[in-house]
């Protein structure tokens, strides 16, 4: 590769680049951590594991008057670790009521044993983060 | 909790403020050597980009006209081709046929459209599908012998310059072209401006029309003359900070300059200057020129160019002819350049209809034919997605007239076939919700068998995007569509917003959005139900955009009215969610994705999905 330099997005000296989970069972685990494209996709270790386009049921009395957000995710703005979760801000709308905006972060997955994985996200019901208990 | 921007992480832990992660990448490699890596890994084959350097050389690679597909696609790239102005040379439409032939196939195929085939798009330029990274510097050969290139097709830097298409040969206020071909020469390649906070769309045009569609550009130049020393001059009025993308269409605003056309590269030059040192590089979304005229406002846009970035004293705008402006103006005139037009030197352009803008290999290699035996060879593209044969003797039209190409791609097609545009959609495309252009191909076919248009209505455009990056240009159609979801008993479907109104011309107007998340399948019902509305209720000749423009936003709500009809939609299902939404066994699981240069698969699903 000749002169070529390397991103390897080491933490040292990256800054920000990639994320220490504190919460993973693992210590010193890094995760690189992009929102690409205009708020496409989520990027996880590079990686597209996230895509707009997908429906969500949350739990957000605070978004709309429905009793279960019926959630389109229309563009990531940014991502966030909050223990274990990993979370997405997320711009959409409720496709029951039109209600549009950002609902706060949303968890889409997990990192265990340093390893991300998704939640079941077709299945579940999402809860924002800033909305939770204790 | 550690936050991360919208491309990278912030990480509040290690303190600062940290550049976006796409910025640390361009300031490392981006520009011309770029292409150097890309080469070494194209011989090397795909498994050799490290896999933990993915995101910053696909962000790289788009320097280079190279987008990865999306989601399940990997491993394989759209490639855009730039074309300034959308003119093709005598020649070049055979290679770009022959590419696509070669290059541009996939593991499956497109209903509609087959396999191997040409996107012309809205903005003068050519795309491909289905290239492999391994096949790049054989196609980088072929473009370069025969004078084209993917460089600064995509990425942050000056884009594909685009105007109106037939600058040169249609009749003009201002000779446009050498202004275009100067301001590419001078800046593509140009180290100090191959690496802005965003991309840079510039809009050139020298006919009275308003082709140039100059508006929705972050610079445009438009015709204007003013009296300098006595003596009038023609020139061009400066316009910045126009654009479509995220829910935040701006127009090109008038920052009161007028510019000599052999002073434009200086003028555009220090523009685009202004741009890199002032633009926002931490937020990327709000990185377009646009919000920066939206926080500084014309006065200071132009103090600041004046003071730190032109050498010269700047003159104030001129009188433009925008008054003359017919193209998308919301009138009866077509201005679309569909059809038979004689050019200023006596001979003749036809325009062909391409639907949506995708034509096959075969089809494109076809066109080149024609061209050569009738024109020049040269072919011009659109932005409205369409192909101008030039050069064409008045005694050899009726000839090419007869061809059989012109019965798919016709001179002169039903208004619902002339004004459908969309974009690439789910089909490739990691931001579009919902699938388009075949969509959009159904839509129109079955709206021409249909619905019959009001009187004297010839010019009616449809603009089906997939979402809110709006590049089908939906704010600017009498019917906009965009991409969206809903609910259809119980079940999860595609479904589009609909926008009225919007257009071009002298006083632009963006659509208001006013129907919201109807089903797609119940669109070209509420199409033809609208249709009908305006013809029982329209006020004489009444145009469509004034019959608009004369009704309040909840009477407009009120005419929307979706319905079923005999129109089926065979892409209600969550297109996004397969790796390809036409193949048989459309499962995500069931991709080829990543494959090597041969097109076998490469085992890379991460463990836990």
């Amino acid at each position: 590769m000749g002169q070529q330099r390397r991103v390897t997005g080491a933490v040292s000296h990256c800054g920000g680049r990639l994320l220490q989970v504190a919460a993973a069972p693992t210590e010193g685990v890094s995760v690189a951590l992009r929102i690409l494209d205009d708020g496409a996709w989520l990027s996880v270790n590079d990686q597209r594991r996230v895509s707009v386009s997908e429906l969500w049921r949350l739990h957000a009395p605070e978004f709309c008057d429905c009793p279960l957000v019926d959630f389109i995710a229309e563009g990531f703005t940014e991502v966030s670790a909050d223990g274990r979760d990993v979370a997405v801000t997320t711009y959409g709308q409720c496709i029951a009521c039109g209600e549009s905006g950002v609902p706060g972060k949303l968890p889409v997955g997990y990192i265990r044993e340093g390893e991300y994985r998704n939640y079941d996200r077709e299945n579940v019901v999402i809860q924002p983060i800033s909305n939770r208990q204790g | 909790m550690v936050d991360a921007g919208p491309d990278c992480l912030r990480a509040g832990l290690l303190g600062g403020c940290m550049p976006t992660d796409v910025e640390k990448w361009k300031s490392e490699i981006y520009g011309n050597e770029i292409r150097e890596h890309l080469m070494e890994f194209a011989e090397d084959g795909w498994e050799s980009i490290p896999e933990d350097e993915h995101d910053a050389w696909f962000e790289r690679f788009k320097w280079w006209g190279l987008y990865h597909q999306r989601n399940g696609q990997e491993s394989y790239f759209m490639m855009r081709i730039g074309t300034p102005n959308g003119v093709l040379e005598p020649g070049q439409t055979e290679v770009v046929a022959e590419i696509a032939d070669e290059y541009a196939r996939g593991p499956e195929t497109n209903p509609e459209f087959g396999d191997g085939y040409v996107d012309w798009t809205t903005r003068q330029s050519i795309q491909l599908h289905w290239i492999k990274l391994e096949d790049i510097p054989d196609i980088f050969e072929k473009l370069e012998a025969n004078g084209l290139s993917t460089q600064q097709a995509c990425g942050d830097s000056w884009r594909n310059i685009v105007g109106n298409p037939m600058a040169g040969k249609a009749p003009e206020f201002v000779d446009a072209l050498p202004v275009i071909q100067e301001l590419n020469e001078t800046f593509k390649g140009n180290d100090d401006h191959s690496n802005l906070p965003r991309k840079w769309k510039v809009s050139v045009t020298g006919s009275p029309d308003g082709s140039g569609q100059g508006d929705i550009n972050d610079l445009a130049l438009e015709p204007a003359s003013k009296e300098i020393d006595g003596e009038e001059v023609r020139g061009f009025n400066v316009r910045v900070g126009g654009g479509l993308s995220r829910n935040e269409p701006r127009l090109a605003r008038d920052i009161d300059v007028f510019v000599r056309p052999e002073n434009a590269a200086e003028v555009a030059g220090g523009i685009s200057a202004l741009f890199r040192e002032h633009g926002d590089r931490e937020d990327r979304y709000n990185a377009r020129i646009k919000f920066l005229v939206d926080e500084w406002g014309t006065e200071k846009m132009r103090r600041v160019l004046q003071e730190d970035f032109v050498d010269f004293e700047l003159e104030s705008a001129g009188e433009d002819i925008r008054e003359q402006y017919t193209y998308n103006a919301g009138g009866e005139e077509h201005g679309d350049l569909i059809g038979v037009h004689e050019q200023r030197d006596g001979k003749y352009y036809v325009g062909l209809n391409v639907l949506v803008g995708r034509m096959g290999a075969d089809d494109t290699l076809e066109l080149a034919d024609l061209a050569n035996e009738y024109g020049s060879g040269e072919v011009r593209i659109s932005q409205r997605q369409n192909v101008m044969i030039t050069d064409v003797a008045e005694e050899d039209l009726d000839a090419l007239l007869d061809e059989p190409l012109l019965e798919d791609y016709s001179p002169d097609p039903h208004p619902f076939m002339r004004g459908s545009v969309a974009c690439t959609g789910t089909e490739f495309c990691s931001l579009s919700i919902v699938e388009t252009k075949n969509r959009q191909v159904r839509y129109a076919r079955w709206l021409k068998e249909n619905v019959e248009l009001p009187d004297g209505v010839e010019d009616f455009h449809i603009h089906l995007s997939g979402c809110t990056a709006s590049c089908a240009q939906p704010q600017i159609a009498d019917i906009s569509l965009r991409g969206m979801k809903t609910r259809k008993d119980g079940e999860p479907v595609e479904a589009l917003d609909i926008g009225l109104g919007g257009g071009l011309g002298e006083n632009p107007q963006f659509a208001d959005w006013v129907g919201q998340r109807v089903p797609a399948d119940e669109v070209p019902g509420a199409i033809e139900n609208l249709l009908a509305t305006f013809e029982d209720n329209r006020e004489g000749s009444e145009t469509f955009r004034e019959f608009i423009a004369r009704h309040d936003e909840e009477t407009l709500e009120e005419f929307i009215e979706p319905e079923e009809t005999s129109y089926e939609d065979p892409y209600m299902h969550n297109t996004k969610m397969t790796w390809y939404p036409y193949a048989e066994d459309d499962d995500m699981d069931a991709s080829p994705a990543p494959t090597d240069g041969d097109g076998n698969s490469i085992d890379a699903t991460p463990a836990d999905d």
